[in-house]
Parts: C-alpha cells; sequence; structure tokens
C-alpha cells in the first residue's frame, strides 16, 4: 500500500516541480475559469435567473454550448493543417491569401451550420422550445453569428495552433472577442423563441451583421500576416 | 474610510509591485550581461 | 481638522492616510533617484505628481454629497481606466506599424505597452469592486463599464499569454501584432453590445455617466492631478520595460554566441 502511495505522491511532485508547466497549467486554468463565468452571465443575463422567460435560458444553453463546439471544430481543422505542413503549403502558393482564409473560414462555416441544425433539434426535443415556429428567423440570425464565430475563431485558430500550448489557447484568445456576438446571438435567438419577433432582434441582428462585416474584413486581410513564415 | 483607504492602497501597492518586477528583471539581465546598468537614452 | 459634518473621521483617521502617504513616497522616491539620467527625473516627477495626486484625492477634493467618502475611489478608479484605454491604443497603434514597415522596435513597445496596459486595467478592475461595495453593498454589478473593462483586460491577457507561450521571435511578434489590431477593433462593438445588455436588465451604474461638468473645482484638481501621475508613471514604465526587452535581446544574441 505504501508503495503505492509513494508512486502517487511522486508523481504529484514532479508535476508541480516543473515549474513553469506547472506555473503556465495553473495561469491558463485561471484565465479561462474566469472567461467561463463572464461567458455564462453574458448568456444568461446579469441578474442571473432566467426572470420568467424560458427562451432566454435555452438561447443562453444553445449558444454557450456552439461557442464551445466551436473550438473543437476549429482545433481540428488547423490542427489537420500544422500536422500536413498545410502553413508551409499556404505560404508558398501563389493564392491570395485572403481567398484561402475565405476558404478555410467557409468550411467550418459549414461544419457550424450542420452542427447547430442538430442543436436546434435538440433543443426542441430536450427543452420543448418553439424552434419550428420562428425557424427562418432563428436561421437568420444564427447564420450572421456564426460567420462573425468563424471569421474570428479562423483567424486564432491558426495562431494558436503554432504556439507551445497548441488549441489550449484558442478559446482564451477566442471568446474575449466574441462576447457581442454571444450577446447578440443569445437576445436574439431568445427574442424568436419568446415570440416576442422583430422588434427586440432587429437591433441585434444589425450588431451581429456589422460585427461580421468589420472581422470578415479585417481577418481576410490579416490572414498573410499568420501564414507568411 | 476603510474601503477609500484600502483603494489607494492598492493603487500603490499595485504600481510600487510592478515597478519592483521591473528593477529584479533589470538588475537580473544586467548581471547576466556581466556590466553595470547602461545609461538610457540611447538605441 | 475633523469636522463630523463632512464626514470625516477624527484626527487619527487623517493621520494614518497622511502618514501612509508619506511612507509610500519616501520609499518611491528612493528608488526614483537610484535611476539614472532622464529616467531619474521623469520617477521623480511622477512620483511628486502622484503623492499630491493621491493627496488631492483624499483631502483637496470636497466630499461627495450623494456617494460621501467612498467617492474618492473616482480619483484612481477613472484615470487608471483612461490610461488602460490609452495603452491598449498604443498596442493597436503599434501593432498596426509592426506588420506595416517590420521594425521589431514597435513590437517591443506594443508588448511593453500591453503589460503596463494590464497593470492599470487591473487596478480598474480592484478598484471598482472597492468603490461598488460601500455603495451599492455588492462587490460587482454587471455595469456596463466596468464589464467592458473586465473584457478588455480579458483580451489582453490573453496577448500576453500568446507572446508568452510563443518562441520564434518574427511569429511571435507578427501574430501579438494580428491580436493588438483585432482586440482593439473589438472594443467599441463589445461596449456597445454590453450597455444594450445591461439596458434590458438595468441595475446600479458604478459611475453616473455626463457627471463630469458639473464638478467643483477641488475635485478637479484630484482628478487631473492623478491622471497626469498616471500618464507620467505609464511612460516611465514603458520606457523601463522597453530597456528591458532591449537587454534580454542582447542577452540571447550574446547566449547565442558564446554557443556557437
Amino acid at each position: 500500500m505504501t508503495r503505492f502511495l509513494e508512486v502517487v505522491w511522486a508523481v504529484v511532485e514532479k508535476d508541480l516541480r516543473l515549474e513553469r508547466r506547472a506555473k503556465e497549467s495553473f495561469v491558463l486554468m485561471l484565465v479561462f475559469s474566469l472567461l467561463v463565468l463572464t461567458l455564462f452571465s453574458f448568456a444568461f443575463g446579469p441578474e442571473g435567473g432566467p426572470s420568467g422567460d424560458p427562451g432566454a435560458v435555452q438561447a443562453g444553453i444553445l449558444w454557450v454550448a456552439f461557442l464551445f463546439a466551436s473550438v473543437v471544430g476549429l482545433s481540428r481543422s488547423m490542427g489537420v493543417e500544422r500536422e500536413s505542413e498545410g502553413f508551409t503549403a499556404m505560404r508558398l502558393s501563389p493564392a491570395d491569401p485572403s481567398a484561402l482564409f475565405l476558404g478555410k473560414m467557409a468550411s467550418i462555416l459549414i461544419l457550424m451550420a450542420g452542427m447547430e441544425l442538430a442543436g436546434f433539434a435538440a433543443l426542441a426535443v430536450l427543452y420543448r422550445a418553439p424552434v419550428g415556429k420562428a425557424a427562418p428567423e432563428l436561421a437568420l440570425v444564427a447564420a450572421a453569428a456564426t460567420v462573425g464565430i468563424a471569421a474570428v475563431g479562423t483567424l486564432f485558430a491558426a495562431m494558436s495552433v503554432r504556439t507551445r500550448t497548441r488549441e489550449v489557447l484558442l478559446p482564451v484568445l477566442m471568446f474575449p472577442l466574441l462576447v457581442p456576438v454571444l450577446i447578440a446571438a443569445v437576445r436574439g435567438t431568445a427574442a424568436f423563441l419568446g415570440g416576442r419577433g422583430w422588434a427586440e432582434a432587429a437591433d441585434w441582428l444589425k450588431l451581429l451583421v456589422v460585427y461580421d462585416v468589420i472581422f470578415v474584413v479585417a481577418s481576410a486581410l490579416v490572414f498573410e500576416f499568420i501564414i507568411a513564415d | 474610510m476603510g474601503y477609500v483607504a484600502a483603494a489607494y492602497a492598492v493603487t500603490l501597492l499595485g504600481i510600487g509591485y510592478y515597478w519592483w518586477t521591473l528593477w529584479v528583471r533589470r538588475s537580473r539581465l544586467s548581471r547576466q550581461l556581466g556590466q553595470t546598468p547602461p545609461r538610457e537614452g540611447r538605441g | 481638522m475633523g469636522l463630523g459634518r463632512e464626514g470625516e473621521s477624527a484626527v487619527g483617521i487623517e493621520t494614518v492616510f497622511q502618514l501612509g502617504i508619506l511612507t509610500a513616497a519616501a520609499v518611491f522616491l528612493f528608488f526614483a533617484l537610484k535611476d539614472e539620467g532622464r529616467d531619474r527625473w521623469l520617477a521623480v516627477g511622477a512620483v511628486a505628481v502622484l503623492v499630491f495626486g493621491v493627496y488631492a484625492g483624499l483631502f483637496i477634493a470636497g466630499t461627495d454629497r450623494f456617494q460621501g467618502p467612498p467617492q474618492r475611489i473616482f480619483y484612481v478608479h477613472v484615470p487608471a481606466a483612461w490610461i488602460a484605454f490609452f495603452a491598449f491604443f498604443l498596442v493597436f497603434v503599434f501593432s498596426v506599424r509592426y506588420l506595416v514597415w517590420r521594425e521589431e522596435r514597435d513590437d517591443v513597445w506594443a508588448h511593453a505597452c500591453a503589460e503596463v496596459g494590464v497593470l492599470f486595467a487591473t487596478l480598474v478592475l480592484i478598484t471598482g469592486p472597492i468603490w461598488a461595495r460601500p455603495i451599492w453593498g455588492v462587490w460587482w454589478t454587471w455595469d456596463p463599464r466596468l464589464t467592458t473593462s473586465l473584457i478588455l483586460w480579458l483580451i489582453y491577457v490573453g496577448y500576453l499569454m500568446l507572446r508568452a507561450y510563443m518562441t520564434d521571435p518574427d511569429q511571435r511578434a507578427r501574430f501579438a501584432a494580428v491580436l493588438g489590431i483585432a482586440g482593439f477593433l473589438d472594443v467599441p462593438i463589445t461596449h456597445l453590445s454590453v450597455v444594450w445588455w445591461r439596458t434590458l436588465h438595468p441595475g446600479p451604474v458604478v459611475l453616473r455617466s455626463g457627471g463630469m461638468s458639473d464638478l467643483p473645482p477641488s475635485m478637479h484638481i484630484a482628478l487631473w492631478s492623478c491622471l497626469l501621475a498616471f500618464t507620467l508613471i505609464f511612460v516611465y514604465f514603458v520606457r523601463k520595460r522597453t530597456a528591458i526587452e532591449r537587454l534580454q535581446a542582447r542577452a540571447e544574441a550574446a547566449r547565442a554566441g558564446a554557443g556557437g
């Protein structure tokens, strides 16, 4: 028994002694958890409680789920590039880097669209959300939000995959910048799920569109600096 | 009033702490380079 | 000396504060004088203005009618926020410059501004709750300005982490520049979304907006002297930080040379 405990203790000692790794992990975890706490606040309203609107909670759950899922997809998409010398290929190719960026972004967009379709369906089934009634409007909000996530996500995934901490850094970089998208997506989705329609959602949709324009253009322009060696 | 004291104290301590880290980093680097800290203003 | 009407306690508290200020002044002055050349004057000047600013905030500025003594936190909280924002604007400028002209010094300056900016942003996030607590009874109210400050802090902490986790200096500079640009572009839209989000569920606002012009002169003195102090400190810290970066580059070059 003591031999067993000795081994346990030896591993703990070793891990925490590798000071740099342990310190890095600690900081990463700290920042990440703080980030998630703030994200939940944006998703579920500052007062925490649903204030009698189930649509708001459903929307919050949905978009937090989508955000985390996007990290998974983006990490893999960029991980593949790193492993297959894809970035070298992009750098050496005569193609316009912006085009390469839009291509990567579009592929993630398609993946996320499929995922979100399933997500909304699951929401309708598991949470009895009135998805069917406002399907086209919900799709519009989702599309606008997803474009923003895809743009910022692709850009930062390309960066984070080349760091020492790899994909682990991606959410830490991405999520703070996506706060406007999260807020707007949740509010817009909640508006349609709650039957309050365009009166409430219009402004949020406009915000999403402005965000998309700014960040798709900026990211496309700046992508060449990411793939350059 | 304790709150005011705390806020001002944190501010001064925060500034002082960062200043101290700059000093420590600087002296460690100068020692590594084997020389006394160079004069500022150039470079 | 300590009239009860103004909310000031008896002589004891005031003396404690004054002693505290003197101690801090002495310590800071000591280190400022250890510096050399132009930096020494900058440091001494910064310490002097800082001491005056703190004194002004605590003793010269009149007590606020609505919030009472805790309102004095305003004189360190708001200038810190302005400096932090200015710092991140500079990160943006230097990041753009770096991507356009690829000069290493722009990257060095961006990094330094980000680091000092995070220092001031941290002070904002600490003094904010300390201010909110006696006024509203809670530490955090998701007040729009403070919330935006939190997001800003997270963005630039991410910037520093990105830099820390990369080893290739050229790649690191480029990636950091991209983040420096994207992060700053995000700020206005983030603030707007947070403000809208908050209007749905209005809550306590720590800093009443539009209240700047009707401040009495005594409060202006405290506010602007603290701002000047923080500006000088910012410039001083950035200068020192960039000097350290240059020393580091030389140390690395020396190491590489010795190894080869």
